[in-house]
């Protein structure tokens, strides 16, 4: 089901391409200030912004190709913002 | 032999995948056949990876549930790991739990762990950089027993081994997991699960769309379902109401690029709802005046792939043919109430044993194909396929 073409995941950020040519695009800089910008534990925060993260990618690319719900982020790295896993999955 | 699944990726996107992962991309630039082939490319802990089911009586990914499985895969990497291994192809079972790993290590051989990630074996053929490789891989859960084999030849096998807790259910293809740390780059292409036995040489070729078929109920016609990859709600097709029906002509196999027998064919749509009321389609196969529709497939916000993979023609349970092919149409029907089902692309894809590449080639006329230097006068490095042989 993933409606996507290309999908980028690593030190420099996530890069994802829909299959109408949409893109998201997202660096560690953009991740580590919405986690700083968050309020609460670690873990808290860090669900705070693993959530955003799923919408922005919903938002940029379109919920009839990829919904926030379908995207799998399991954790992030505070001290760089760098993402290690995105899965998009039915 | 039964085939379960088959793609070669022509739909330009992952939309034939049920999960997909890390660093990877459709791309038509290093392809064996057609359009395009995976590329999974993650560099250093990275991963990449795409995940197959077959697709159920509904049209939608289903876990395989069968035991033995035979996979065939076409392989090349462009970049081995540095150091030990890292996963080239991952099985699951039922319930996604581990089953076996092949890896491919830093010498350039195959590496098989078990269900526990454990050590199995290390290949003794090696892989060499930017050359095709015809993988085949058997599992049977209950007797304990992997083969893998290249080219036809087995690399490595064994039996009363541990296979996870449960009969084969998914393959994931790409570095599912980081084990090392090593960048990688792999490609896919033509890859078909199947039981029985291995299906053999093989390719997928797609007829695409080239005129509006026998119903034409929905709003719009052919030329708004027939881009690759798809365009989503760019152009479409809305339904005409309750069981309302639309389908495509398909251009002929030739133009396809059919060069073999055909094998099974299997009629492809990527559908959606356009409302919150709940929403059906079945997907349709048009062969001859037989209509064959798969079970209701409900359908949700985002699009959703829709196939069904049919290994005899449903006309008249008769073997396909090139001229069976061309009188197919792909099509959906509309089983819920009210205007809310739209479909985005329609095509059907078809595998088939194909032109026998020359890597699959042992030999040519008693001359082992590893010790040619030429062939008619053309040097082998030169030589990509030889027409009309068989191989082995």
């Amino acid at each position: 089901m993933p409606n996507i073409r290309s999908m980028v995941v690593d030190e420099k950020g996530v890069v994802i391409v829909a299959s109408d040519g949409r893109v998201f695009e997202i660096t560690p800089t953009q991740v580590k200030n919405n986690y700083a910008a968050q309020i609460g534990t670690e873990a808290e925060r860090k669900a705070k912004t693993i959530q955003w993260l799923k919408e922005e990618i919903e938002a940029a690319l379109g919920i009839e190709q990829v919904s926030a719900a379908q995207i799998i982020i399991p954790d992030i790295e505070v001290t760089t913002g760098t993402v290690p896993e995105v899965e998009v999955r039915d | 032999m039964d085939v379960l699944k088959f793609s070669g990726w022509e739909s330009g996107d992952a939309v034939e995948a049920f999960a997909a992962g890390g660093t990877w991309s459709v791309q038509g630039v290093v392809k064996r056949t057609g359009d395009y082939a995976l590329r999974t490319n993650p560099t250093g802990a990275g991963t990449g990876y795409h995940g197959y089911k077959k697709m159920g009586a509904d049209g939608k990914p289903t876990p395989f549930n069968v035991d033995p499985i035979y996979y065939t895969i076409y392989y090349s990497y462009a970049t081995k790991p540095a150091s030990n291994y890292e996963i080239i192809a991952y099985a699951v079972d039922i319930n996604d739990a581990a089953m076996f790993y092949l890896c491919l290590g830093s010498g350039g051989n195959l590496v098989a762990l078990n269900g526990a990630g454990a050590l199995l074996d290390v290949g003794g053929i090696t892989l060499n950089s930017g050359t095709l490789y015809k993988i085949d891989i058997k599992l049977w859960y209950a007797a304990g027993i992997y083969e893998v084999k290249i080219n036809n030849v087995v690399d490595m096998d064994g039996s009363s081994v541990y296979l996870g807790i449960n009969i084969p259910g998914a393959i994931y293809l790409g570095k599912r997991f980081n084990l090392f740390s090593n960048t990688v780059d792999f490609f896919y292409d033509d890859f078909c699960p199947a039981s029985g036995d291995y299906i053999g040489a093989c390719e997928v070729i797609r007829m695409g769309a080239d005129g509006n078929g026998t119903y034409t109920d929905w709003t719009g016609d052919w030329q708004d379902i027939d881009e690759i990859p798809h365009d989503t709600d760019t152009t479409h097709i809305d339904d005409g109401g309750f069981f309302t029906v639309e389908t495509a002509n398909l251009e002929d196999a030739a133009g396809a690029g059919l060069v073999g027998t055909p094998l099974a064919v299997a009629p492809c749509a990527v559908a959606r709802k356009t409302s919150f009321n709940d929403s059906a389609v079945q997907l349709r196969l048009r062969s001859g005046a037989t209509d064959s529709d798969t079970a209701n497939a409900t359908l949700g916000i985002v699009y959703t792939f829709l196939s069904r993979v049919y290994t005899v023609d449903p006309d008249d349970s008769g073997a396909w043919t090139e001229a069976r092919l061309n009188a197919l149409e792909v099509g959906v029907k509309q089983v819920g109430f009210g205007v809310e089902s739209r479909c985005t692309s329609m095509y059907v894809m078809v595998l088939e044993t194909g032109e026998v590449p020359a890597g699959e080639i042992k030999e040519i006329s008693g001359v082992a194909w590893d010790d040619a230097a030429e062939v008619s006068g053309v040097a082998k490095a030169d030589i990509s396929e030889v027409s009309g042989v068989t191989a082995n």
